[in-house]
């Protein structure tokens, strides 16, 4: 019983101040533009429904703070999460296109994006996985392959929305839990020059990820049409200086950023909350990480070792992307901030994360 | 176990390094390269909207509008936002008063760019439609259009304003920085649509309306003078005309007509040739008119006076084998000064203006100010044309004595005629009252120009009584009236063409004074290429009689002379000239002379010398100003034509 006090509380505190910040930059990002949005004259319209999806989360995460791991671990559960996920997955490919991709689940009340939650899904499946196969990690037929067998078909329907950042996303997250397993350099080798051909090929493959990918090289060439994303966000972040416009006070999401409030959230925070709020929320993120990752390096099973280590690669990597393409180190992809952006199944999905490491933190001690 | 632990420490340190490019960069932005994205961010948010001020109005002497600014809408459209341009067409093209078809409007709303104009300053009802509307990517701005109520009225004098605000000829022009206002300029925020959410209150600079000006001209006067000007260019078919209202007394312009004309809401529709003003823009050779000022140098000179018998060479003056002719083929032999004056006799003003001499004439020409602007606000004067009088010839002193070899502009010719009309002092005509703000405060008033004396009162009295028998039975007669006594002089000068002067292209004018005796208006009226008549007394002087008996019936001006009299009145005033018309009048006038002499004291040298020679006597004058003593006193019986001795005072207080 005592154990309850060994949540790790830097990570709890960590979580929710990034939760804070993100309900009050999504307040300020969406409070002017809901009635061109939505339609709504409520200018709390977005906070609002963001609430009551923290409230639904953080239900789950409690929920994941005292479920018995073993539970967890159990691969029937598992597998009965990947299955739901699937079907997910290949329903809302016969959806109606919202802005021209399949993501969205519509529901009488909320919007669902089923690929959200393939992220946890993988990440459960994968701890179970290579707990159970790591001395055989190296092994093509009996891990590899059926590995890739699994990852390609999610990744494959996720990429079929389109949704390419959280496709990438995920494969960013399982390779590093592959080669946290111990995969060897060998290996990593002949992956890297397979994969990154074929990557090249799918990033060029479509028009709109090479008219992404080249605007990205060059995004002042044309800052009023391809690159005008890219190029606003710069301004944004660029205008806020060191202490920022101050909360309210963002000019860009007068419909200069597409998607101020989700997306390019991380671009209002930094024209508003200038260089000092951007890179305290950053060493928050960071916070949160390595605390992620200490929690990982002390557990003694093998399971709790790969499900916090994915976990936390899932929200660190997210973060590194939305922000990066926010800073145009990376072209633009449609990709939530953790914890931040507005959208139910995000934050929940990140909720779950960590509400999952909080209670593998009490195993760890 | 070691294995995993030591991948995750490389994870770990993958995942910093990430972060720090991500730190990196983000300092890279919002520290190094702040300023570059402030200022991007400034070019995209912020417009600068010039707020323009509203031009002040243009009123006449009693405050009447002659052009005002009216505001009105202009629309504009983003095309960017207008996603089909036909259906878009169609319904604006619907509003029949913008006059716009459905193609123009797409043609428009097919440019690329995020701004073009559909239509400028449109009209109330066309605004109201458009707006009732409200189609998403069009958009209005309050502008202010130019109205001239009055249309055509003074539009010379008045003038136009371009498209860009600014007034481009008459006071619009000359008074421009008065009436244009101060801009201001506002800075607005706007989001990517392009609507201003929010108006800087710092940087803005509220916009100044402009001033209003108050004119000399009298509307009711300058209708007058427009519409008897009309009449007579239609009636000869003439290509052009001037009239000008003066009031002597301070050089206020109450009419300043000009034909052709234009309305300056249209002026565009008139040829540029339309929109001068003729009255100081046109040089023309003023011809006998100017004999006013021969007379006024040769009399205040003692060369004549009016009674002098001057040989008038059987009509024709030879200089080598150049010979000046008079007027009409007419041939006079010997007459007095008077004479010359009434019959306009080329021959009398040339011996005047010879025995003048270049240089003392042309000190009188220069002193009633031929050769020099008159100043009045009015674009574009004219300076005339005077050749210095070192370069005179014989003929060119000749020449210019009857009014040729010499251009002026009309208003040039009223200043000089005031002059006389004034008792011989000059005094600059003016067209701008004073401007005013929208407070009506007076904000500026033309430097009233000290009057110069030309010729001494005396002089002037005398060639007033000349002029009056120009009028009375001269070449003037048209231009007398039933009730007031006119004096003044005609003209009638040959257009002067390439090595000579054109046989049938004429310039007839006159110009003169009503109430002779004390002055209320002095008026020029010129025509230019009359058909089937070319003389100033036949085309001109109906002109300034038709004028006149209006205007100073609306300016109430009280008769002075009763009806029934004007026929034994008008020879009575010719005793002036010792005698040289019937012996009725001689007579009649002895009667009155014998009756006792007028009261003169009190009176201006003028007026006294007109009511002298009125009954037939002879003055002589000491001093300037008013009457303070006359010897014989009032009342004492003297002979016809006795001289009397008037001793003047300066007199105490300007009288009007």
């Amino acid at each position: 019983m005592s154990r309850k006090l060994t949540y790790d509380s830097y990570l709890f505190g960590s979580a929710m101040l990034i939760v804070v910040v993100g309900l009050v930059m999504i307040y300020s990002a969406s409070a002017i533009i809901t009635v061109q949005k939505v339609g709504s004259e409520n200018p709390y319209y977005f906070m609002t429904r963001q609430c009551i999806w923290l409230l639904a989360g953080g239900l789950v995460m409690f929920a994941l703070m005292h479920v018995d791991i073993t539970r967890l671990k159990d691969r029937r559960v598992i597998h009965l999460f990947m299955g739901g996920v699937l079907v997910a997955l290949v329903a809302v490919l016969f959806q109606t296109p919202i802005n021209g991709t399949h993501r969205w689940i519509v529901l009488p009340l909320l919007q669902l994006q089923p690929s959200e939650f393939a992220k946890p899904a993988i990440i459960l499946f994968l701890a179970s996985f290579l707990a159970r196969r790591e001395d055989r990690i190296n092994d093509l037929t009996a891990t590899l392959l059926p590995l890739g067998f699994v990852l390609a078909v999610f990744a494959g329907l996720i990429f079929l929305e389109p949704d390419f950042g959280t496709a990438f996303t995920m494969l960013l997250v399982a390779a590093g839990m592959i080669f946290a397993a111990g995969i060897s350099w060998r290996r990593v080798a002949v992956f890297s020059f397979a994969l990154i051909p074929a990557g090249v090929a799918l990033a060029l493959g479509a028009a709109y990820r090479r008219d992404r990918l080249l605007t990205f090289l060059n995004p002042e060439a044309d800052p009023l049409g391809k690159g005008f994303q890219a190029m606003q966000s710069l301004i944004a972040i660029g205008t806020g200086g060191v202490r920022g416009l101050g909360i309210g006070n963002g000019r860009q999401k007068l419909f200069f950023l597409p998607e101020p409030h989700t997306d390019f959230i991380f671009s209002i925070i930094g024209e508003e909350l200038g260089f000092i709020g951007a890179s305290t929320l950053l060493l928050l993120f960071a916070l949160l990480v390595w605390r992620g990752l200490r929690i990982a390096q002390r557990t003694e099973d093998r399971w709790a070792f790969y499900a916090a280590l994915g976990f936390t690669l899932m929200i660190a990597i997210q973060t590194l992307i939305n922000v990066s393409v926010a800073l145009c180190l990376l072209p633009t992809k449609g990709l939530p901030l953790p914890l931040v952006s507005y959208g139910g199944s995000s934050l929940v999905t990140s909720l779950i994360a960590i509400g999952l490491l909080l209670n593998l933190s009490q195993q760890s001690s | 176990m070691t294995l995993s632990r030591r991948r995750t420490i490389l994870l770990s340190a993958f995942l910093a390094a990430w972060g720090i490019v991500v730190i990196g960069r983000l300092v890279q932005i919002q520290i190094v390269r702040h300023a570059d994205y402030v200022e991007r961010a400034r070019r995209q948010q912020e417009r600068t909207i010039a707020l323009s001020p509203t031009r002040g109005s243009i009123l006449d002497s009693r405050g009447r509008v002659l052009a005002e600014s009216v505001s009105a809408d202009s629309v504009y459209a983003d095309p960017q936002v207008i996603s089909d341009p036909a259906r878009v067409a169609k319904r604006i093209a619907a509003v029949a008063e913008l006059g716009l078809s459905e193609r123009q409007v797409e043609r428009l709303l097919r440019e690329d760019g995020g701004f073009v104009w559909i239509a400028r300053r449109i009209a109330p009802g066309a605004s109201a439609a458009l707006r009732r509307m409200s189609i998403p990517g069009i958009y209005f701005l309050e502008e202010h259009r130019r109205s001239y109520p009055r249309g055509v009225l003074a539009s010379s004098v008045i003038g136009y304003v371009g498209s860009d605000g600014e007034g481009l000829s008459g006071v619009e022009h000359s008074l421009n920085r008065f009436i244009r206002g101060r801009a201001g300029k506002v800075t607005v925020l706007r989001d990517a649509r392009r609507a201003t959410y929010l108006v800087g209150g710092e940087g803005a600079n509220r916009a100044v309306d402009g001033d209003s000006v108050v004119l000399t001209i009298d509307e009711v006067v300058q209708y007058i003078a427009e519409r008897a000007l009309q009449r007579a260019v239609d009636r000869f078919r003439a290509t052009g005309a001037t009239a000008i209202v003066m009031d002597p007394a301070d050089g206020a312009i109450l009419a300043l007509a000009s034909f052709p004309t234009f309305d300056p809401n249209h002026y565009r529709d008139y040829p540029p040739s339309q929109w001068k003003n003729r009255a100081v823009q046109d040089l023309y050779e003023p011809g006998s008119t100017f004999k006013i000022v021969t007379a006024s140098a040769g009399l205040e000179e003692g060369i004549v006076t009016p009674s002098q018998i001057v040989d008038c060479g059987m009509g024709k003056i030879s200089f080598g084998n150049i010979d000046i002719h008079e007027h009409g083929g007419n041939h006079y032999g010997m007459m007095t000064f008077e004479d010359v004056m009434v019959h306009s006799s080329n021959v009398g003003a040339a011996r005047v203006g010879l025995a003048l001499g270049p240089e003392r004439f042309y000190r009188y020409i220069h002193r009633f100010g031929f050769g020099q602007r008159t100043g009045v606000q009015l674009p574009g004067e004219g300076v005339g044309m005077l050749r210095r009088a070192e370069k005179w010839s014989a003929l060119t002193n000749a020449e210019v004595s009857m009014g040729q070899e010499i251009a002026v502009t009309p208003l040039q010719i009223a200043r000089a005629v005031a002059t006389v009309a004034n008792g011989g002092l000059r005094v600059d005509p003016r067209i701008v009252d004073r401007v005013v703000d929208s407070g009506g405060a007076v904000v500026y008033r033309p430097p009233a120009q000290a009057p110069v004396r030309v010729i001494s009162e005396k002089t002037a009295a005398v060639l007033n009584e000349i002029l009056k028998q120009v009028v009375s039975r001269g070449t003037g007669q048209a231009a007398s009236l039933a009730e007031q006594v006119v004096a003044g002089k005609t003209g009638t000068a040959q257009k002067p063409v390439r090595g000579g002067y054109s046989p049938d292209k004429f310039i007839a004018s006159f110009a003169g004074y009503v109430p002779a005796d004390r002055p209320r208006l002095v008026m020029v009226v010129v025509v230019d290429e009359p058909k089937g008549s070319q003389y100033g007394g036949t085309v001109a002087a109906p002109i300034f009689h038709e004028i006149a008996e209006s205007v100073l019936r609306y300016l109430g001006v009280a008769p002075s002379l009763p009806a029934r009299t004007v026929r034994l009145g008008q020879p009575m005033l010719a005793t002036f000239s010792q005698r040289f018309s019937s012996g009725i009048d001689t007579t009649a006038a002895t009667v009155e002379a014998r009756t006792g002499t007028p009261d003169l004291r009190g009176l201006d040298a003028r007026m006294a010398i007109s009511a002298a020679t009125r009954r037939g006597l002879s003055v002589r004058t000491v001093g300037t100003g008013l009457v303070g003593s006359q010897s014989p006193a009032p009342g004492d019986l003297v002979p016809a034509n006795h001289q009397m001795v008037l001793t003047l005072s300066p007199r105490v207080e300007a009288t009007r």
